[in-house]
């Protein structure tokens, strides 16, 4: 959906018509909020717009915003869901799904609990959509910081939401399996669970990962790591978003199955990190041979500093993903 | 002489014809009867992508269709391909449309709304109710089939005798 096909066909129909007057250059979009009876907001360009009554980008806190409506907002989760919400069931009880392009949409609604535990969330109120974007070439600079005496170390990259690392780690998969100069490719095992890095449509990677690349698409995180390591034979394994004790335990195992780890955690800083009880450990236990801080909100995929597994700085400065 | 040739010729050609029109009949009788079973297997197919392989409708759809062929799978072909379009437009909008371009085929009103109504209820809530949606079509599509079958030799018979019996009639008249 993000190159090929229209991102702006997973909107119902009216909300669509909206979205395609304002001719946004997708490349910008980082990310469209929609909340019942009220504005719809996007993320373009590092800036926040709401949309006039007129079809044209408006300064956000501005009255005279086209509102969304009740109809509009059902109509648009039932379109994102291929009309089948009954397949995202898992996803939609941890509160998003991943449209296809790897896209992802967040969701608030009325919870339904079943024995204390969500069974699934009904009417749905807001949504925001998170734009994937695959940048090539925006891992290039970090690549070289990863290795250490020819090997590649077990890597972490930091960022709060919205800071790029997932698409910093689309590219250093790609970098990883397809080689470069100075890198020889390798096999490389991604496990999507929520099919954000290889935005895969039935189970084939619409992103580019790299010729060495499997994936796992949509498998649960730990499960996935077992699996890939035990049939797959991977010389990296990389997941996005680690946190769960789980997370956590299969890491530490594929660590030490002498795979090179390549994950993402939230955190705006690396003390955030090491104040998180399971990841927090890892870190300071000195797993992670380099960990990577990403921007912190004025742009997406801005890497800040590279650090070694004693907190040692390795790089800083800026250079932009 | 000529006259009488012409008329044996008349009669001959209008019994071909009632003939044919049996013939007609029961072919229409036994088409719609194959796609019921059609139907009914395009369902069991959909049950199998959605149930175990947890498919979304147009994944369903595709490849159930392709798998299935004929006109019922074509129907579920285009289908996902009109889900693929994303037109915006609700799901039991696409498929009532769809639905009406089998208008064509020898299926009764019966048939059609029941078809029609299993696709409408498709796709809500969990996958429970997708599974009782589709069982409760294949309740109906048994009961079709089952009636249909029952009759299937005495209605082809009925329908070829009938229209053999209309000819000889109409001989009869014309005589």
């Amino acid at each position: 959906m993000g190159g090929g096909e229209k991102w702006s066909r997973m909107f119902a129909r009216s909300v669509r018509d909206v979205l395609e007057g304002l001719s946004l250059e997708f490349e910008q979009l980082q990310e469209i909020r929609m909340r019942v009876d009220a504005p719809l907001f996007l993320w373009y360009g590092n800036r926040e717009y709401g949309v006039t009554k007129g079809g044209q980008l408006g300064q956000a806190g501005r009255e005279g915003l086209r509102r969304i409506s009740e109809r509009e907002l059902r109509e648009t989760v039932e379109c994102m869901g291929n009309y089948s919400l009954y397949a995202f069931e898992d996803e939609i009880r941890q509160g998003f799904l991943t449209v296809r392009g790897g896209h992802r949409v967040g969701l608030a609604g009325k919870a339904v609990m079943e024995n204390g535990n969500l069974k699934t969330l009904k009417y749905i109120s807001a949504l925001n959509v998170r734009f994937a974007h695959q940048i090539k070439g925006c891992g290039e600079k970090v690549l070289p910081f990863l290795f250490e005496e020819e090997r590649l170390c077990h890597s972490l990259l930091i960022s709060p939401p919205r800071g790029g690392k997932t698409t910093l780690l689309r590219d250093l998969v790609r970098l990883l399996s397809d080689g470069t100069e100075t890198v020889p490719g390798r096999n490389v095992g991604v496990v999507d669970e929520r099919g954000e890095i290889g935005a895969c449509y039935q189970g084939i990677p619409q992103n580019d990962l790299g010729a060495r690349t499997d994936v796992l698409d949509c498998c649960p995180k730990a499960l996935g790591m077992m699996m890939l390591i035990r049939s797959m034979a991977p010389q990296v394994v990389a997941v996005d978003e680690i946190g769960s004790r789980e997370d956590l335990e299969a890491v530490e195992y594929a660590a030490g199955c002498g795979c090179a780890v390549l994950a993402t955690a939230h955190g705006g800083s690396l003390e955030e990190i090491l104040g998180k009880p399971g990841l927090g450990a890892l870190v300071r236990g000195g797993l992670f041979g380099r960990l990577v801080l990403l921007g912190n909100g004025e742009q997406a995929g801005r890497v800040r500093e590279i650090r070694d597994g004693e907190g040692r700085l390795v790089w800083n400065g800026i250079f932009d993903g | 002489m000529a006259s009488l040739m012409a008329r044996t010729a008349g009669a001959v050609l209008v019994l071909l014809g009632a003939g044919g029109m049996g013939r007609m009949f029961s072919s229409r009788f036994l088409t719609r009867l194959r796609l019921l079973e059609e139907a009914r297997r395009l369902v069991y197919l959909l049950k199998g992508e959605i149930l175990y392989a947890n498919s979304s409708l147009d994944e369903a759809f595709c490849r159930a269709g392709h798998r299935l062929g004929g006109r019922m799978g074509g129907l579920a072909v285009q289908v996902a391909e009109r889900i693929g379009e994303k037109q915006g437009r609700g799901f039991g909008e696409i498929w009532r449309e769809e639905v009406k371009n089998l208008q064509d085929l020898p299926l009764s009103k019966e048939d059609l709304g029941q078809l029609e109504e299993f696709g409408r209820q498709l796709g809500y809530l969990d996958r429970q109710m997708q599974e009782r949606t589709m069982l409760l079509y294949l309740e109906q599509l048994e009961l079709s089939i089952r009636s249909m079958r029952e009759r299937r030799q005495e209605a082809c018979r009925l329908y070829t005798g009938l229209s053999l019996a209309g000819g000889i009639f109409f001989i009869i008249l014309m005589c």
